[in-house]
Parts: structure tokens; C-alpha cells; sequence
């Protein structure tokens, strides 16, 4: 319980130091407002074509400006925001469940014919060039696409590297358990668990889902541009699909092109900076770890 | 060392077997039945096709997508059409077998690839040395937060951006192709001048995005051997700074960089594809998005085939070139 | 040799929180003897070899105090010096063995080149054929075969390493050597082995060498002086001998008495507590907590060092009186 009320503390007090973790979390916060919450004010549902007036720049009533197509391109933002975020965090989900069990077997099971053939799979998955392979799938299930389907899709690449990490924690903490059961009884394992395994399982945990969520947007947008989104809904990536289909570049149609250029970096930096962040106070390994160890020495030591 | 080319060799042909079999899982579950779509393409342009071709192409089909037969054994026949280079024809482009537009497509792909992997990860590797070396100074922080943002950049966006800005904005650079339009190739300055000039925007943002990485990492990596027992006892003998800074510091970060290449190679591939499809370079991006558009089925199996193979045999290169700068594979010690 | 002027040398890690490593220590190392300096883990001895041979990287300062090296009629006070000119010093004028040597050689430098560098200080392209001499000789001379030379650090084991860093130490001919636990985590055999390759050293070049190891039994087979440090003090210091025939100090005794000895036949006193954190020293002796003769004196006053029989230093207020 002291951990998690300390780790509360933690969080405001990092707040306060770092300027780039307030910056994620403030710009995050921002970001879910517009998409969960101000997307629901939409007048309209903004992927229908000649809903307003075209190619109108920025101005007061439409304040990014309108498409080719008649769309208004601040509501299609919000959409693409919540659609970015749900794809970021399904795939977040699938790719650990994936990498979950992959890491732990190939960790666990070192030493066994199970563990170093999961590594190899792991380390083949590593190497394969995803884009390529995300690019057949998406091509060859074009009419179902959605962003579940696409997260999916994105988890049969993105859970390698997760797996690689988890599985290199789980080898450095069977070598330190070792020196435990040997002088502890069984019980002891349990406790091992809790108070050595869990504190790096988090961090990576925190670390990896955002990192996915940074990966899978990118992804998304890499799709788009070849059209292999989900082209009916808004999203970052079908968004810069019709722009440039539309010539938005040629024809001067800036705020077409560079609202989800701008969107997607907003999102990708602060999703960044979190992780940084969580990951400073997560890990047990940190130097905010370290320096908050060494000033509970000393507190302690005035008692 | 025997040992060592061993396992690396097993690990490669280890992916290159998994990457065709899910080339080969994705051909079977996917609800595209590749036949009956190029029945229906061919049907369309049947003026142009003979007799003999169709029905050639139809048995080539069949063997590929052996689709009567038991999964194993359309699984050998798989491996077996490919390995033999044999992809079948192209929807699009038919009747040119996919092969030969690869081929063709290839040699820009490499080019661009190659020139930007080694010019991003030389230049990456030696700012970030320095940065991580003198790890407090402003500079160097302003190194790792410029590298770090642009590292995060999507290939997209930035291909995108660099396209706004320099071929829009301030035209300097063309707006697609790899070469001089209408200028037959040739050897001379003026044609490579116009492949380079056509080529850098691409490059660039290939660059600068992987560039970013590997500042970034080697930054990290620098400060951690900076740390280490064996540089504090360099300091200690009073060896010159320069001298510590290059043979104890920049050799050993330099080795998991070797490493980290080998899996970032990936990576920087499937950026190259996106790049090149934005700005309308010749290589194998351009040649996947006429296949996405055009449903050519074929041609982009054939893309994803020869990016793994691609792939495998520049870390099979890695991996072989790795003992030549870390003796500690060589002695096995 | 050296001399150790009232050296205050502290750790900051915090606002206004700091280790005091060594805290005051004045001594003088003998010309061409070895030194030791013993004390448990924490007590200072490290940083004091740090403070001697100008290893001064934050979050270590030194307050006050000066470390002189006499030799040549010159006197040199490192902690004086610029950057530039103590890197002239530096193993020309004194060398380190460092702890745990284990990794302290580039594993990717064959042991030839580490030694062509640490020769080359200035730069030169080549060595001169004395000098390619000079280094085979010294790694025969630590008792390793030539073949060494060509070999990765990799390829060595703890003890060999060991010897190499030793070879290190000697190639420029310095005048000071400091080693720091430089037997432990080797096994007994090597650990002989290094100690008398010491003591030869100190035969043949008359090179001064300062010892620091928290083993007892390293200090009785190979120091002609020792010293006894604690939470950062000095609180003893005579010649080997004498330490071990007549310690003074009680903490000496203590540290004596956990030798295991033949023909030992005693359970063997343990000395209750542990040592004072030293960010938060205790006043007075900083030994009173854990000392049995502790008396009201010991709580208030810090007992200066005081030579009670010639050659032999003791701060204790007890012992004054006796």
C-alpha cells in the first residue's frame, strides 16, 4: 500500500521537475478531451462528403479549414484522434497478450528445447520486415478493415521486441532468485515475485504499452498513405490518403495535409514523454529510484 | 568462430522459413481467392490475351495456389515456385512475369536503401558518440532532444513534410521519377547528377528519421561505457582524451550498434517503401502501391517475398562482417 | 615519500548532506616500504587513494588539506594542481591498481596495444625497441609467459588480469604505487602469488607501494607500516610489526583478534554494532558506541593522534593516559 501512495507522491512531484513528462501528460490530456469528448459535439458525422462548403482555409466557422470533398477538417480531426487512440491501445492489448506468453515461455524455459525454439521465433519476428507483411494482410482483408482488425493485424509484428524485453527481465530475475531459494524456503517465492519480479513487469508493462501505441499510429499512418486503412472512417492515415489523392499538396490545400501531420507528431511526442516519464518513476533500476532509495536511507537514519 | 556462423546461419534460414510461411498461411486465410480475381481482371482485358496464355497462366496459378491439393503439399509447391524465383505473372503488368518488374525495380531500392542506412548510421553513431562524451554540456542535449523528435517522426509525415517544404515551398527538388526524364541512361555527370538530385529528398528523410535512432541510442550507450571500470582506468593512466574517446569509448558502443543495424534493417525497409511511394521513386514502394491500387495480387506477394530475402542476406552480411571488429568473437572468449 | 596534510575529502548527495569519507587524516608514507591501510568496508580508505592520486570526479570534494609528494628535492601538491599538469603526473609520478580489476582492461585492445598506449603518453607513432623491450620484460618480470601480449583481456583469467594491471602499474617506472584490494575475489594461491610479486617489486625498484585491503591477513604477510582507519579517521598507525605485537587501539585489537590463527583455541570475540553512518558521525570518539573501555571523555572530545612510543600513532583517550 506505502509503495502505491508513495508512487502517487512520485507522480506530482515529477510532474514538477520534468518539463517534458508535463508536457506529454498536459498535451495527452488534451488530446483525449478532443477525441472522446468533443467529437460527440460533431454536428455532423464528418466523413460524408459535401457536408460544408469546400476547400475553404482556415477561417472562424471552420477553424482547420474544409476538404476537397466538403468535409469540415477540425471534426475529422477529433475523429481521427479517437481513432488513433483505439487502434494505439488494442494493439497495445493484443501485442502484450502476445508477447506476454512468448516472453515468458522462451525466458522461463531457457534452458529446454520449448524456450530457445520460442527464441528463435522471437528473434525471426525481429528481423521480418513488418511493413511488407502488414501491407498483404491489410490488402488481402480490405473490405473488412477496421481499427480492431488493424490492431490485430499490427500485433502479429509489434509483440517481437516487447517479448525480446520481457524475456531478457525474466533471465536477469531467475539469476538473482536463485541466490534466494537456495537460503529461503518455499514460501519465499511468492515474495520474490511481488517485490523483485512485479516492479520491472510494471515498468515494462507501462514503457511497452506506450510504445506500442506510438508504434501502431505510425503504422497507421504508413497504411493510410498506400490506402490500406480503413478508408471509410477518419483517421490519421485516410485522412493523408485523400489529401494527397486530392492533390492538396499541388493545389495549396495546407491545413488538408498538415493537420494530421501535426496531430500525429502532438500524439507521437507526448505519448514519448509519458513513457519516459512512467518509466523514470517505474523503474526500479532509474536514477529517481536511486536518489529516492538513497534519501529514505537517510531519513531513516535520523530516527 | 565456427560455432558462431553456425547459429548465425541457423537463425537466418530459422526467419526465412517462418517469413514464407506466413507469406504462405496469409495466401490460404485470406478471403481473396486469387484465381477468380484474375479470371475477372483478365476477363476485362480478354482481347489482348491468346488461348495458350490463359490457360498457361492458370496452371501456373494452380501449382502457386495449388488449391485442390492438401495444405502440405501446396505448401512444397510454394517454397518450391519460389525458391525457384518463379512468382507468376503480374495482374497489372500482365503478361510480365513479377520477377522481371522487381528486378527492375530492385537496384533503385538498394541504391537508396543502402546509401541511406550506412550515411544515417556512420553519421548517427559519431554525433552521438560525441554527445554521449560530453554528456553535460548544452550541445549535447540539444543534439539528443532535436534527434530524439525526429526519431519519432513517422516516414510518412516526414517524407511528406520534407516534399511540402522543398519541392513546393522552395522548388529546388522534382516531384517523382529516379532519373531524368526522357534522358537515356548513360555514365555521364549530368545523368548521375540528375539520379542524385532525384534521389536526395528521399534519402534525406530516410536519414534523418533512422539518423535520429541512432543518436539517440548511441548517446545512451556512450554515457553507460563511459561508466565503465576499464575507461576510468584509461583516465587513470592519463591517456589522452582523444585517444580515450576513439578506442575505448566509440569502439566498444560501436558493437551493439552492429547488432541493433541488424534489426533495425527491417525497419528502415519498410520505411524506404513509404518514402519511395510518396515521392514517386522508382523502386519496389512505387511498384507495391500500383499493386495496392491496381489489386494486383501477385506482384505484391512477390514484393513482401524479395523484401525478406533482401532482408536476410543483409543479416546474414551483418553477421558476418560482426567478428571482423569484436575479437571477442573471434578468440571465443 | 608522500604526505597526507589534514586532508578533508566529502561526498555531496544532497543539499547539505554529506559523506564524510575522510574526515581530517594526516600521515606520511616511507620511501621505498610498504604501506598498508586497513579498515572495515565504508571506512575511507578507497577515497583517501583517491584523493592521493587526484581522482577527483563529483560528487567527491575535497575541503581542505594538501597531498605533497616529495621526491627529486621537488614537492608537489596534487590536489593543487591544474588538469593539464597532474596529467603529466599521472603514472609518471604514481600508478593505481585498481579494485577488481576484473574489468578495468578494453576488451576489445589486445594487451600489447594497452601497454604501447599507456607508454605512449605523448603521443609518439612508434615505440622504440627499448621500449617494446621494457614491456616484455615487465610482463616476465609479473610472472606471465609473452604470449600474453597477443591475447584479448578476455581470454585471461582473474589472476592473470590481475598481474597484467600490476605490469601496467610498473611499465612507466613510477615512484608511488597505490593498490586497492588487490587480492580480493582471487583465490587463495593467486592471492600469495600477487602478494610476494609485490613485495618483489618493492625489492628490486625500491617503488613505494601503498596497500589498501580490508584483510588483515594480507597486511601481516606483506606491509612493513601499517595504517588502521575508521569512519573516516585515522586511528592508528606503527610499523607491521609492531601493530600486530602490541595494538593499542581497541578497534585494532579487535580486528587482530578476528584472525584465525593455528593452535587457536577461543571463540573469537565479535565486536557488537556496526560503523557510524558517515554522513552523521557520532561526536566525540567516533569508535565510543562500539567500544567497551568507552568512558565520558570518549562521548565529547575527539581524540587526537598521538605518538605514545616512537613510531607508533594512536588516537584513543585512553591510551594517552596509561
Amino acid at each position: 500500500m506505502t509503495r502505491l501512495h508513495k508512487g502517487g507522491k512520485g507522480l506530482f512531484r515529477y510532474l514538477r521537475i520534468s518539463k517534458s513528462f508535463t508536457y506529454g501528460v498536459v498535451t495527452i490530456i488534451i488530446l483525449l478531451i478532443l477525441g472522446y469528448i468533443v467529437s460527440l459535439f460533431a454536428p455532423f458525422d464528418p466523413t460524408r462528403w459535401g457536408k460544408v462548403p469546400r476547400d475553404k482555409p482556415p477561417c472562424l466557422k471552420y477553424p482547420l479549414g474544409t476538404t476537397t470533398v466538403g468535409q469540415d477538417v477540425f471534426w475529422l480531426a477529433t475523429y481521427a484522434i479517437r481513432n488513433s487512440f483505439t487502434l494505439g491501445v488494442l494493439t497495445g492489448f493484443f501485442s502484450i497478450v502476445i508477447a506476454s506468453l512468448m516472453g515468458f515461455i522462451s525466458g522461463y524455459l531457457n534452458e529446454k528445447l520449448a524456450g530457445k525454439l520460442t527464441n528463435l521465433v522471437i528473434d525471426s519476428f525481429s528481423v521480418i520486415p513488418g511493413l511488407p507483411y502488414i501491407m498483404v494482410l491489410a490488402f488481402s482483408f480490405k473490405e473488412y478493415l477496421n481499427m480492431t482488425l488493424i490492431a490485430l493485424f499490427l500485433s502479429t509484428i509489434g509483440w517481437a521486441w516487447p517479448s525480446k524485453q520481457l524475456r531478457s527481465i525474466i533471465l536477469e530475475i531467475r539469476e538473482k532468485t536463485h541466490v534466494y531459494t537456495a537460503r529461503a524456503s518455499g514460501f519465499s517465492l511468492f515474495n520474490i515475485f511481488w517485490s523483485e519480479f512485479l516492479p520491472y513487469v510494471l515498468s515494462w508493462l507501462a514503457t511497452t504499452i506506450l510504445n506500442l501505441m506510438k508504434w501502431a499510429i505510425g503504422m497507421e499512418t504508413a497504411l493510410g498513405v498506400f490506402g490500406l486503412s480503413s478508408m471509410e472512417k477518419a483517421t490519421i492515415g485516410t485522412t493523408l490518403y485523400w489529401a494527397m489523392n486530392y492533390q492538396a499538396l499541388l493545389r495549396g490545400k495546407w491545413w488538408w495535409i498538415g493537420t494530421p501531420i501535426v496531430t500525429v507528431i502532438l500524439i507521437i511526442t507526448s505519448l514519448y514523454y509519458i513513457s519516459i516519464g512512467l518509466g523514470e518513476m517505474l523503474n526500479p533500476r532509474s536514477r529517481l529510484a536511486q536518489l529516492r532509495r538513497e534519501r529514505i536511507q537517510w531519513l531513516k537514519s535520523e530516527m | 568462430m565456427g560455432r558462431y556462423f553456425l547459429e548465425r546461419l541457423i537463425s537466418v534460414l530459422f526467419t526465412f522459413l517462418i517469413g514464407t510461411l506466413i507469406l504462405f498461411l496469409i495466401t490460404r486465410l485470406s478471403p481473396i481467392n486469387p484465381v477468380e480475381t484474375m479470371i475477372s481482371k483478365l476477363s476485362m482485358m480478354s482481347t489482348t490475351i491468346s488461348q495458350e496464355q490463359f490457360e498457361s497462366m492458370k496452371r501456373t496459378l494452380m501449382s502457386i495456389y495449388g488449391l485442390d491439393k492438401p495444405l502440405f503439399i501446396q505448401y512444397l509447391s510454394f517454397m518450391k515456385g519460389l525458391l525457384m524465383g518463379d512468382l507468376g505473372p503480374s495482374f497489372s503488368f500482365f503478361p510480365t512475369p513479377v520477377t522481371k518488374l522487381i528486378f527492375r525495380a530492385m537496384p533503385w531500392t538498394v541504391g537508396l536503401l543502402t546509401v541511406s542506412i550506412v550515411i544515417a548510421w556512420l553519421a548517427g553513431n559519431l554525433i552521438g558518440a560525441i554527445a554521449g562524451f560530453f554528456e553535460q554540456k548544452r550541445f549535447s542535449k540539444f543534439l539528443e532532444g532535436f534527434f530524439l523528435v525526429l526519431s519519432l517522426v513517422p516516414y510518412p509525415v516526414l517524407a511528406l513534410t520534407l516534399m511540402l517544404l522543398f519541392v513546393f515551398l522552395i522548388p529546388i527538388f522534382p516531384y517523382f521519377g529516379g532519373a531524368p526524364a526522357g534522358m537515356i541512361p548513360q555514365f555521364s555527370l549530368q545523368y548521375v547528377f540528375g539520379i542524385i538530385k532525384h534521389a536526395f529528398l528521399p534519402a534525406l528523410s530516410l536519414i534523418l528519421v533512422y539518423m535520429g535512432a541512432s543518436v539517440v541510442t548511441m548517446r545512451a550507450l556512450t554515457i553507460s561505457v563511459k561508466t565503465e571500470d576499464f575507461t576510468e582506468y584509461a583516465f587513470l593512466r592519463g591517456l589522452p582524451r582523444n585517444h580515450i574517446l576513439w578506442h575505448y569509448v566509440f569502439r566498444n558502443s560501436l558493437l551493439p550498434q552492429v547488432t541493433g543495424l541488424t534489426l533495425s534493417i527491417g525497419q528502415v525497409f519498410g520505411g524506404a517503401l513509404i518514402t519511395e511511394s510518396i515521392f514517386s521513386y522508382p523502386g519496389l514502394g512505387q511498384l507495391s502501391y500500383y499493386a495496392i491500387v491496381n489489386g494486383d495480387y501477385n506482384l505484391l506477394m512477390g514484393v513482401t517475398f524479395f523484401s525478406l530475402v533482401g532482408i536476410c542476406i543483409a543479416v546474414l552480411l551483418l553477421d558476418f562482417i560482426y567478428p571482423l571488429i569484436d575479437p571477442r568473437v573471434r578468440v571465443g572468449g | 615519500m608522500v604526505e597526507i596534510r589534514n586532508v578533508k575529502a566529502y561526498y555531496k548527495i544532497g543539499a547539505d548532506i554529506f559523506v564524510r569519507a575522510v574526515d581530517g587524516v594526516s600521515i606520511s608514507f616511507d620511501e621505498g616500504k610498504i604501506t598498508g591501510i586497513a579498515g572495515e568496508s565504508g571506512c575511507g580508505k578507497s577515497t583517501l587513494l583517491k584523493v592521493c592520486t587526484g581522482w577527483i570526479k563529483p560528487p567527491l570534494t575535497v575541503l581542505e588539506g594538501k597531498v605533497v609528494y616529495n621526491f627529486n628535492d621537488e614537492e608537489v601538491d596534487i590536489l593543487n594542481l591544474d588538469e593539464e599538469k597532474l596529467q603529466r603526473y599521472r603514472w609518471r609520478l604514481f600508478a593505481i591498481v585498481p579494485q577488481a580489476a576484473m574489468n578495468s582492461l578494453n576488451p576489445v585492445r589486445r594487451i600489447k596495444k594497452i601497454f604501447e598506449e599507456t607508454l605512449n603518453q605523448s603521443g609518439k607513432k612508434k615505440l622504440s625497441e627499448k621500449e617494446k623491450k621494457m614491456i616484455e620484460k615487465v610482463i616476465t618480470d609479473v610472472g606471465l609467459p609473452k604470449e600474453v601480449l597477443n591475447m584479448y583481456p578476455p581470454q585471461l583469467s582473474g589472476g592473470m588480469k590481475q598481474r597484467v594491471i600490476i605490469a601496467l602499474a610498473i611499465i612507466a617506472r613510477p615512484k608511488v604505487i597505490f593498490c586497492d584490494e588487490p587480492t580480493t575475489g582471487l583465490d587463495l594461491v593467486t592471492q600469495k602469488g600477487i602478494l610476494l610479486l609485490l613485495r618483489e617489486l618493492k625489492d628490486r625498484y625500491g617503488i613505494t607501494i601503498i596497500l589498501i585491503s580490508h584483510d588483515m591477513g594480507v597486511h601481516a604477510q606483506v606491509t612493513d607500516n601499517l595504517a588502521i582507519m575508521y569512519a573516516g579517521k585515522l586511528i592508528e598507525y606503527a610499523s607491521t610489526h609492531d601493530i600486530f605485537k602490541d595494538p593499542l587501539h581497541p578497534y585494532t585489537k579487535s580486528l587482530i583478534n578476528s584472525l584465525p590463527m593455528i593452535g587457536d583455541k577461543m571463540q573469537k570475540e565479535r565486536l557488537p554494532g556496526a560503523p557510524p553512518p558517515l554522513f552523521r558521525p557520532p561526536k566525540g570518539c567516533r569508535f565510543h558506541p562500539r567500544c567497551k573501555y568507552a568512558t565520558e571523555i570518549c562521548e565529547k572530545k575527539e581524540p587526537p593522534l598521538k605518538e605514545i612510543k616512537p613510531g607508533h600513532y594512536v588516537a584513543c583517550h585512553r591510551i594517552g593516559e596509561e
